[in-house]
């Protein structure tokens, strides 16, 4: 059954078909960060990459750990890093499986290093 | 986190002792309130060391977090707001101990830092601030948080922070 990014809520991880600047594609989990308001009235949902590569150098990223009590709330398989800046913006047809979400402490740390990330003045 | 349930542990001891304490000796043998006031002058001294300690590890800790180091965990963040409800019990019941040795003249050392402490064990301690946030959106573990506003702003800015690492898989 397809999915409408009204289904998508901030925190949720999903599987979406992940679009690169080459033109080529592939499916991958990402975590929405935009509000369902957001979604509504844009057409889209705001998500960002989870990898499972560890990229020390990569900027605003978050780790989701598989040793914590609530990782099985993740939907994911393995040890895995939230790229906070690295986004895309996904439509109904790029939306392919809900998996999980993740917990409240990493929602916040998210939330507050995307509002750092805004230029001051 | 062992190291904040160690520092829980501590500060649990000094509770108990507190309790078993009998300050209103001082009054009565000046043997016996000299011992007591080397006795809660150790008091103070532990209570600013573990206070420093949990400062110095909420550093560490969130320095990690934020380099994708370490995983934000609920667990952790969960026995700091522990360790800071103890050290908001522990530490208005020896100052009020110290002031009265104060007032009377007897030397306290770190009494001021004691007061500051008491007054608000979390301040300055990173940690605290997002248990406490995520604590107001946490929705339990079978929905996701509640949402958080995230200006549209944000979503640009980090568009093109994350431009050189968007190559990587």
């Amino acid at each position: 059954m397809p999915h409408s990014v009204a289904d998508a809520k901030q925190w949720e991880i999903w599987r979406v078909v992940w679009r690169h600047e080459d033109g080529t594609s592939k499916p991958r989990p990402a975590l929405a960060v935009s509000s369902q308001a957001y979604n509504a009235a844009n057409g889209h949902a705001v998500f960002v990459k989870i990898t499972s590569q560890d990229h020390s150098n990569v900027p605003g990223r978050l780790k989701i750990d598989s040793a914590n009590p609530d990782f099985r709330h993740t939907g994911l398989d393995v040890t895995s890093w939230i790229h906070g800046f690295d986004d895309q913006r996904v439509v109904d047809a790029d939306l392919l499986d809900r998996l999980g979400h993740v917990n409240a402490i990493t929602a916040v740390y998210l939330a507050a290093t995307l509002k750092a990330i805004i230029p001051k003045g | 986190m062992s190291g904040l349930e160690l520092v829980n542990d501590q500060l649990r001891s000094v509770a108990r002792h507190i309790e078993q304490t009998d300050w209103s000796r001082h009054g009565e043998h000046l043997a016996a309130v000299e011992a007591e006031l080397v006795e809660m002058n150790l008091h103070v001294r532990l209570v600013l060391a573990l206070h420093e300690f949990v400062q110095d590890l909420d550093a560490a800790i969130t320095r990690d977090i934020e380099s994708g180091k370490a995983a934000p965990s609920a667990e952790g963040h969960k026995h700091l707001l522990t360790a800071l409800q103890l050290f908001a019990e522990i530490c208005p019941e020896i100052l009020s101990a110290a002031e009265e040795f104060s007032r009377k003249g007897f030397p306290v050392s770190g009494i001021g830092r004691l007061r500051e402490i008491a007054a608000d064990p979390s301040a300055g301690i990173t940690m605290a601030e997002f248990a406490r946030a995520a604590a107001a959106i946490d929705q339990g573990d079978s929905r996701p948080p509640a949402e958080a506003a995230i200006p549209p702003d944000a979503f640009s800015a980090a568009h093109e922070a994350g431009k050189p690492f968007r190559h990587l898989d």
